[in-house]
């Protein structure tokens, strides 16, 4: 007795359960007389099963000590052992006064649980009247020796071990299979195993897949319920080594963009609030070692518990599949669609994420709206810009929308007006030389306010005023220091031959030097006619600033150019002017007056520069009808010829008369003059006559060809698509003379 | 030495204690079954499936006794 105690003082914290079990059956053995063969077997066997079953040592008392003797009390009273039951309490008392012993209520667990068990066990082999089973308990003599042979013989830890290692598969199966019924794992002991599966976390009793890595799998066999319930924790393992791995993958790559590196970050912190769970979890399971432990968490309820987060994980993983590879507006665009689920705690989950990954693209606006910078390595932002441009086509191709980058929740009239802003600031930068900054940003709006614009209305209107001021901005250092109008004005005038007497006098003035073949034409010549135009005219009195700008140029001549065909009249722009470049004249400057933006000024020019073109015969639409204007001036050219070489006929006739009547005189005799007046009418019908005659036949053949050729023209222009040209059939028809 | 000798004296209390409950319940364990019984609830082993299997121990080896005795007198 006193050894015994002397050895569980020493040994009490050292692992010896195995030990114990061991000693408890060789002394379990002895006490009935078995030979030597059974009892070896008996150990052998028993072993392993007793040593599994209580090497799950999880335990931990969820009832106290009082509560444990009510119950012993309790159930003696109710047996009519009162006496019992009075004796107990008094032994109780000091049971529990005993400081050497940690686990008191255990210990009474103990004791009720045998007690229960022996008398059930009692009344059934009593009923069986099975005559050994009547008074197992009653220890026959120990025999000291076979006792000491046993423990002698298997004492030691690592015969044990052996013990263990010796025992075939078969064995264990048979005896797990035999045994399964009683087999029941501890279930604080599984919570504790699962909250490691949960983290994706290798334990005893569950492991990944060795296949794939991700999914946890059972080590040990369990009872169909709580197998059920068990797969749904591992499941939340799986989803969670899943999470882990897009971390790995996208967390701190250079290559993903940085809205996805947002996202990262937002599922990292969704983790770690998964991590606290279950920590939380863990801590209330308590400690073993601690003796803090807590049995009032079973499966089934932390089940409960943990339904919302495991959801969460579930949906987390969709969306990670979702928004795989992606970047910047397309990623926004997919967690914005994800934001409308229909579940309004994943709605929210998804919107707070959505917030966090908004940020970038959000900071990306205000830099390029306040600054026109754009820092976005990735090809994030939905603005793109192409460095190759040249400056002078900054405004029509530098910047550009990606529309697939253009994320839902905005929408295309802001991202357009949006570029415009940018556009706007950068042209008044570079082209323009104006460094003041435009809009200092007072409050950056709130992200909520970009994604939900139906009920916040911040960004809209940061979007409009940045705008409106920009693009006000712009207009009126173009109107103001660039006198855009001014320029429009004097390029009708000079290109579009709108000031008749300065075109008038410079072609009078270079119609000589324009009729030379174009190689012979001299530039410095050319400059110094249209110099002297321009002081000869009304041009004089226009600004210099216009004037400077009037320049000749000469188009590479080829060789049988005449000097019309490459002589060109230029109007020299440069800066902001560039980009705006060719004038319409009515409906722009009605236009300019209600122009917003500067695309709104190019827009305009463009659709009247469409006009013009069409208007000058020069579209798809009227080359029939620009062919056969050509051929009426070809006709009226060949007329113009025509006359030329009657108008000489004629004067080669009037010529040979005055010529006849000098040599007609008077003093020439009779027979002289006849020979004279034969020799006079034979020339005149010989010659003259016939050239007449053909003349006439020419004439009326151009003139019928010209009828047809206008009347043609006519009918064309009638039915042209172009108003202004169908009015022309009739100005030139207007006292129908044609038909 | 005087604390070890404490020590014992607390334990042989404490067994002395435990051992009149067992007798109260009619717990039919010897001393020595009963002490490592205690030792290993004291080690945290699970007391209800001890109390049970033990009993099952008990019940197997009446059972393999039973047999072999019948072996023994065939």
């Amino acid at each position: 007795m006193q050894k015994t105690l002397d050895s569980t003082g020493k040994q009490s914290n050292s692992n010896n359960v195995e030990q114990l079990i061991f000693r408890l059956l060789s002394k379990i053995a002895s006490t009935y007389n078995l030979n030597e063969q059974v009892r070896y077997k008996f150990v052998k066997d028993q072993f392993t099963y007793v040593g599994k079953l209580l090497s799950y040592d999880a335990y931990s008392s969820s009832k106290d000590t009082l509560e444990i003797a009510a119950r012993i009390k309790k159930k003696l009273v109710s047996q009519k052992k009162t006496d019992i039951a009075l004796s107990f309490q008094e032994l109780e008392a000091k049971f529990n006064k005993q400081k050497i012993l940690k686990n008191h209520a255990a210990l009474l667990e103990f004791f009720f649980a045998y007690y229960l068990e022996q008398n059930k066990y009692e009344s059934t082999s009593n009923k069986n009247s099975l005559n050994f089973y009547s008074q197992p308990f009653e220890p026959p003599m120990v025999n000291d020796t076979v006792k000491n042979d046993v423990i002698e013989k298997y004492s030691s830890t690592e015969k044990i071990h052996n013990l263990f290692k010796n025992e075939s598969n078969t064995d264990l199966l048979r005896n797990n299979q035999r045994l399964k019924p009683t087999f029941i794992l501890n279930e604080t002991y599984i919570l504790r195993e699962l909250i490691y599966a949960m983290q994706g976390v290798d334990g005893k009793l569950f492991q990944k897949d060795p296949k794939d890595m991700q999914s946890m799998v059972l080590k040990v066999d369990m009872e169909r319920t709580v197998r059920m319930m068990v797969l749904r924790y591992l499941e939340s393992g799986w989803f969670y080594t899943r999470l882990r791995r897009f971390l790995s993958t996208y967390n701190n790559n250079p290559s993903a963009g940085l809205v996805l590196q947002a996202f990262c970050a937002y599922i990292s912190a969704e983790l770690k609030e998964y991590h606290r769970l279950l920590a939380v979890l863990e801590s209330q399971l308590g400690d073993k070692d601690e003796g803090t432990e807590c049995s009032n968490i079973t499966l089934r309820r932390l089940l409960v518990w943990l339904e919302q987060p495991l959801e969460r994980l579930k949906f987390l993983n969709i969306i990670c599949d979702a928004v795989r590879d992606k970047k910047g507006g397309i990623l926004l665009s997919i967690l914005f669609t994800y934001s409308k689920y229909g579940d309004p705690n994943k709605a929210a989950l998804v919107k707070s994420g959505l917030a966090k990954c908004a940020i970038p693209i959000r900071d990306m606006i205000i830099e390029w709206i306040c600054d026109g910078q754009i820092r976005d390595i990735h090809e994030e932002f939905f603005v793109g810009f192409n460095n190759s441009i040249p400056n002078e086509r900054l405004w029509h191709d530098k910047y550009n929308l990606r529309k697939s980058q253009i994320p839902s929740f905005i929408n295309e009239d802001q991202a357009k007006k949006i570029l415009i802003i940018g556009k706007s600031i950068n042209f008044l930068r570079v082209i323009c030389n104006e460094h003041k900054q435009i809009r200092a940003l007072a409050t950056i709006p709130e992200i909520e306010s970009m994604l939900d614009q139906k009920s916040d209305s911040q960004f809209q209107e940061l979007i409009d005023n940045a705008y409106a001021d920009t693009s006000s901005y712009l207009i009126e250092i173009l109107l103001k220091k660039y006198k855009l109008l001014d320029h429009f004005n004097s390029l009708r005038r000079y290109i579009l031959l709108g000031q008749g007497d300065f075109i008038r006098h410079l072609m009078d003035l270079m119609e000589c030097e324009l009729n030379k073949p174009a190689q012979d034409l001299m530039f410095p010549n050319l400059q110094r006619l249209l110099d002297k135009a321009i002081t000869e005219t009304n041009a004089q009195f226009e600004p210099s600033y216009i004037i400077s700008r009037l320049d000749v140029r000469l188009l590479p001549p080829s060789p049988n150019d005449m000097g019309w065909d490459v002589f060109s009249l230029d109007y020299t722009m440069d800066g902001p002017l560039k980009t705006v470049l060719e004038v319409s004249w009515k409906n722009l400057s009605e236009k300019l007056d209600n122009s917003k933006d500067m695309d709104d000024v190019i827009s305009a020019n463009e659709q009247f520069l469409d006009t013009i073109i069409s208007q000058l015969l020069l579209d798809e639409n009227s080359k029939e009808i620009a062919k056969e204007l050509r051929t009426i001036f070809d006709l009226i050219v060949k007329m113009s010829d025509l006359c030329e070489q009657f108008h000489k006929i004629a004067l080669g006739e009037s010529d040979a008369r005055k010529q006849f009547k000098e040599k007609f005189t008077e003093d020439l005799d009779e027979d002289q003059k006849a020979a004279m007046d034969n020799a006079e009418r034979k020339r005149y019908h010989g010659e003259v006559k016939p050239k007449i005659r053909n003349a006439k036949n020419q004439l009326s053949i151009l003139k019928n060809s010209f009828s047809e050729m206008v009347k043609n023209l006519l009918e064309a222009l009638k039915n042209h698509p172009n108003e202004s040209l169908r009015f022309l059939s009739f100005r030139f028809n207007f006292n129908e003379y044609y038909y | 030495m005087s604390d070890n000798l404490s020590v014992t004296r607390e334990a042989m209390d404490a067994m002395q204690i435990i051992e009149e409950i067992a007798d109260l319940l009619q717990i039919g364990l010897d001393k020595e079954t009963l002490s490592i019984c205690v030792r290993l609830i004291e080690n945290g082993v699970n007391p209800t499936p001890l109390a049970h299997s033990i009993l099952n121990l008990k019940r197997e080896c009446a059972r393999l006794a039973a047999s072999s005795a019948i072996s023994a007198s065939d």
